[in-house]
Order: C-alpha cells, then structure tokens, then sequence
C-alpha cells in the first residue's frame, strides 16, 4: 500500500518496574498505520497487544509502567514528547479508542447522552444545545433506534451490545483519524459480534478513517484486517498484510495458532495443539521467546535472538528464513 | 467416540423460574424463565453441544441437571432414577456420578489448597480411598490430565490458566463419574491452550467412556466435540440435531444467523452474514407466541400468536418453527 502514512511507531519499548524486576512488556515493535487501513494485532494475553495501544494514547500508568524508548509519530508528530494536555486534546478528538468491556468503560452515573455531549464539549466549541443534537446523531449513526429516548438511559439500562454502540459513538463522535479499538468484541456474543464488526467497517468506509483493531481471535482480523501483526511474549513475531498471513503464514507459532482452531470445515478427532505455555520474560531472556513451544527449533534459537527478517512482502522473526535470504 | 444406546440421562420438560423480589416482606413480583420447558436425552459415551447467547439458559440447564440449583418442575432420570425426588444424602451419593467443569479456572480453585488436597477433596467426599491408596490416586490423575505427580504440592496461584483447568479436569474425575458437564471449559484460555485442553477431554472421553454435556458459546469448538448439538434461545431449546446434519441443514432462521456469524480464520471464506436485528427480549417478559418473532427475518402472522413446539422434522431433526 503507497499511501499516506498516518502513525508511525518505531521499536517501541514499554516496561513494568514490578517488584519481581523488570517485564519488557513490549519490546521493540515497530509498525506503520497508513490513512484508511484496518491493522489487526493478534496475540494472547499477555503478549503486550493492549500495552502497545495503551502505549500510543499514552495510557500506560507510571510507575509501575514506563515507555524507555522508540518513538510514535502521529500526523508526523511525535507523541511522547507532548505534554499531558496537547495528548489530552488529541484522545479522543484524533485519535479514539474503544475498550473491551462495555460494562465498566461507561460511567454509571450519567446518562450515556451526558457522556457523548462531554466529549464533545471538551473538544469542539459548541454549546450544550448543539452538542445534543450531535450526540443523538451519532446515536443514530451507530444504529441505537430512536436516539432521541436513548440519550436519556443510563448504561445499565442497555444490553452489552448497545454499550459497545455507544462506546463507539463516543470515540467517532470528533471525528478522529484513527480508532484504536481493544478487543472491542470479546465481551459480546457471536451474532452482537458480527453486527458490531459491520459497524466498524462501516464506519471506517464514512469517516474515512485508520483503524487498529487488537484481538486474540483469528477469526476478528480475517474479517475486518488489512495487515496483521501476530505478537508473542512482548515481541512481534510476524507483520504482513492478512491475506498473506493467512494463506502462508511464515512464523511456527503463526503455523500454530492456525491449526490450533477447529473449523467448521474441519475433520478428523484431533487438534494440533501448542504444547506448553508461554514463558516468563525478564530482561536478560536470550534466543527466540518461542523456541520452548516451537516444533521447528534448532540449538540456535535458544542462545540468540532472531531478527526480523523481511521474507517477500511480510516480516517474520524466526531463523529459519535467515540463510534464505 | 463409541455411543451406545444405553440411555444415561433423561431430560423431560425442565423448568427453573428464578422469583424476582421486592419490597420488604419480599414479594414475589415476577419471574425470571431461565429455563421453560427443556427435554433431552444423552446416550451412554455420546456429547452433546448445548449452545446459546449468554442469557439464554444454558449454563442453568446444566446445573439444574446436576441439582447444583434446585429445578422449579421437570424430571431428570439420571441412571435410572428420577434425581429431582432424592433426598440430601441419595443425591450426596449419586453426585459420585456426574461432576461439572467450570468456565473459570481462577475462581473455581480453592487458593488455599495445593492441586494434590483439591483433588483429594473430592475422593475424601465420597469416601472413595484412604492413606498411601489416596495418594496414589491422586498421583494417578495428576498423570492423566498431563500434569504430572511433582505439582502435588503447588498452589493455584503457581499454575497458569490452562494448568487450573486441568486441576479441574482432575478433580471431576476423582470420582470416576459417568457424566461430566463441561460449562463453558475453554472459552477463558487463550487460543493456544483451548486447543490442549480440547484434546484432553477427548482423551478422557475415550479412556473412561465418559459422557458430555458440553456447553459453549463457540460453535466451531461445539462442532469439533459433540456428536448432537442443541440451540438454545431464551430458555427453550429452537433446534437439536447430529452436528452434521445441523450444520448442513440448518432448520430454524436463529441457527441460521448464529451460523453465519461464525468468522472463518481465513478471508478467503467470506461469506454473506444475516443480520439480526435487535436484542434477546428479557426472560422476566417473555412475548406471547414464538420467542424468536422480534428478532426472526421470515416471521409470518401465525409466529405472534402461537409458540411453536419442538417438531421431529425427520431424521431426529427437531426444530421449533412455523414456517419450515
């Protein structure tokens, strides 16, 4: 893709100073989101894809969490140097974001129209009477029917899907463009999923906006993906464009994750599972993070770290592909 | 998976009605139908997928049907014998037979414990073995769910996710049940582990010609490990079928959208959704007539009026549908 580069982040590094020591919790991720992409970030938990988000909206809590180094450029402006309030006005008016659990993201006390129109005031100078009718649109445009009774619920007052709605009003209310949105279906059920992964392309295609969408469902970013970047253990392990991945994916634990789900085209009575779990890792880790669970080890892989190696259009740290370059 | 055809279980119209109080005597104002009318039977060393949106009943049918919550009507003929008319101490006895696995392997683990002593809970329960014979079983299952005798004495806190549900596993094994209900096992680990923990069960299965309830939301999981599969909405049972055969054929318009909404790691298999629209009417003011008409794309006049009843449609397809 040749277009406009929007975000930039370059060998990101964000760590947690815990009483145990040190967790590298990202650790060197680099990537490019460009204007109108889809970019899926799929990993399990653990593996540093939130903290990567968090880490762009500068988020992260500190102590115990600290960005050591690298750099995000948004808009070619680099974002960790921003005072707090240049990054407060860029939440939620550039850049949006929406959380996983639409139960405890909404404030409890306030009407979810009192919410929108808060972020609309913050952010845009209009008054209350304007910001209402904005807020009742955007409710619209995220499919609430009659927004105009729903602006006066309470968020206990909606099921979980209509919360994700109005979360994600919330966050495209300003326009912004790029939504970073966090497992934004993992609390759903499957049919409220598809509807709300629709709405997101939906929304994408109107606004015209980037979007990055973290998941640790393969399934999500098949859907909605344009390039994915699979992380393990604080590290990317494979970045490329979906279609690529998902037709060749380079990376054994990528090989992995792929075969560890059923499918309903599946048969046969076994699954190829990934044997082990993944590995606590402190700052002195030496070789591949992998190498304990991978089927394709070599003595190499657990005394030096491999680098990322740019096999055809994708990315893939693994040794295998070093000698065939 | 050998089933034979032995019936184990026998489900005939369960019901269980949760009272919605209030006030200050506690008034019974209303009530919540988390299940109205469930029927089923599950042979000797066959699984079947009970699947649904949360809310739906599921998880209260399976512990209904292990008396874990008491069932408002309905009888379950468990073995041969109707479990709903037992007493405290007959139930305590037939429990031996049919344990449950849970959703979260974080809050279903006693933290105080170590992995050997929960496990050897439930032999001390059922008064199953004693001293060095105690331990040995307790050993024996460590084996078997993969874990090995060295974690004895470790605490929950020490093992990862996957590690506990195999705790679990073991635990329900204790007692050489003849059915395990599996609410929701997996849908709490991460993608690399479900896989482990399904062959697991598989394994087990086979060793120990157990039977399954296996409840879950995830359909392709429900697919890969049950032979019939049943869909609930709204505390009724919309469709039950041989998992081939439903998948395939998909009867009721609800199965249809929950089929569709299944997204294929692979974007090649795109495919056309259904879109639902709307929300699970709330199961305190369940409509009159099918409980699926404000949601269904192909509802007729007849849909609003009357609620559809569970039919053979041939084969042991079952569904509950006017317009099929």
């Amino acid at each position: 893709m040749n277009r406009e580069i929007l975000l930039e982040v370059n060998d990101l590094k964000t760590y947690f100073y815990t009483v145990d020591g040190v967790v590298p919790a990202v650790d060197g991720v680099s990537f490019t989101i460009s204007k109108g992409e889809t970019l899926g970030i799929v990993g399990e938990s653990g593996s540093g894809k939130s903290v990567t988000a968090r880490s762009i909206m500068r988020l992260i809590p500190n102590p115990p969490g600290k960005i050591v180094s690298g750099s995000i450029k948004f808009k070619d402006e680099e974002l960790l140097t921003k005072k707090d309030s240049e990054m407060r006005m860029i939440r939620g008016s550039k850049i949006g974001m929406i959380f996983q659990d639409p139960m405890t993201s909404l404030n409890p006390l306030f009407t979810v129209g009192d919410q929108i129109i808060e972020a609309l005031c913050i952010h845009q100078n209009i008054d209350k009477k304007e910001a209402k009718e904005k807020a009742i649109e955007a409710l619209r445009m995220v499919g609430i029917p009659s927004p105009e009774k729903r602006i006066n619920n309470y968020p206990h007052q909606m099921s979980g899907g209509m919360r994700q709605r109005v979360m994600i009003a919330m966050a495209l209310v300003c326009s912004p463009d790029l939504l970073i949105a966090d497992e934004p279906t993992t609390a759903l059920d499957v049919t409220i999923q598809a509807q709300i992964l629709d709405l997101i392309k939906d929304m994408k295609n109107m606004l015209n906006m980037s979007v990055m969408i973290i998941t640790h469902d393969l399934g999500v970013v098949a859907d909605i993906a344009d390039s994915v970047i699979v992380m393990y253990a604080g590290k990317m392990m494979e970045y490329g464009r979906a279609f690529d991945m998902f037709s060749n994916p380079l990376h054994p634990y990528t090989k992995g994750l792929l075969d560890s789900i059923p499918t309903l085209s599946m048969e046969g009575d076994r699954l190829k599972s990934i044997e082990g779990s993944l590995p606590n890792v402190t700052l002195d880790y030496k070789g591949c993070r992998f190498a304990d669970r991978c089927s394709e080890r070599c003595e190499k892989c657990f005394v030096e770290e491999p680098p990322l190696i740019k096999v055809n259009d994708s990315y893939v740290r693994c040794h295998k592909y070093l000698n065939r370059r | 998976m050998s089933t034979s055809n032995e019936v184990l279980l026998e489900v005939k119209d369960l019901k269980k009605y949760f009272p919605v109080k209030k006030g200050f005597i506690s008034k019974k104002v209303n009530y919540v139908k988390a299940v109205d009318g469930v029927s089923f039977t599950l042979r000797k060393g066959e699984t079947l997928g009970l699947v649904g949106e949360s809310g739906c009943g599921k998880s209260t049918t399976g512990r209904t049907i292990l008396r874990l919550i008491e069932p408002t009507d309905g009888i379950i003929n468990f073995d041969g014998e109707n479990i709903v008319s037992l007493n405290k101490k007959e139930l305590r006895k037939k429990r031996k037979d049919m344990q449950i696995i849970f959703q979260d392997p974080y809050s279903s683990l006693n933290p105080r414990l170590t992995a050997g002593e929960i496990i050897g809970r439930a032999i001390d329960v059922n008064n199953l073995a004693k001293g060095k014979e105690r331990e040995r079983r307790i050993n024996e299952l460590l084996d078997i769910v993969g874990l090995g005798a060295r974690f004895y004495n470790r605490y929950p806190n020490e093992f990862s996710g996957g590690q506990r549900q195999r705790i679990g596993i073991a635990r329900a094994l204790a007692c050489n049940p003849k059915l395990i209900v599996c609410d929701e096992p997996i849908s709490a680990l991460d993608v690399s582990i479900q896989a482990q923990i399904i062959n697991l069960l598989q394994d087990i299965q086979d060793e120990f010609q157990l039977t399954y309830l296996f409840i879950a939301h995830n359909l392709a999981v429900v697919k890969h490990i049950s032979d019939n599969i049943a869909v609930m909405y709204l505390g009724k049972i919309v469709e039950m079928a041989d998992k081939n055969e439903l998948f395939e054929n998909p009867h009721h318009p609800y199965t249809k959208a929950l089929l569709s909404a299944i997204l294929s790691p692979n974007p090649k298999d795109k495919k056309e959704r259904i879109k639902l629209e709307g929300d699970v009417p709330s199961p305190m003011n369940i409509p009159k007539g099918c409980r699926f008409y404000n949601r269904c794309p192909n509802k007729s006049k007849i849909c609003s009026e009357v609620e559809p009843e569970l039919k053979d449609m041939g084969g042991g397809h079952l569904t509950a549908c006017h317009n099929i």
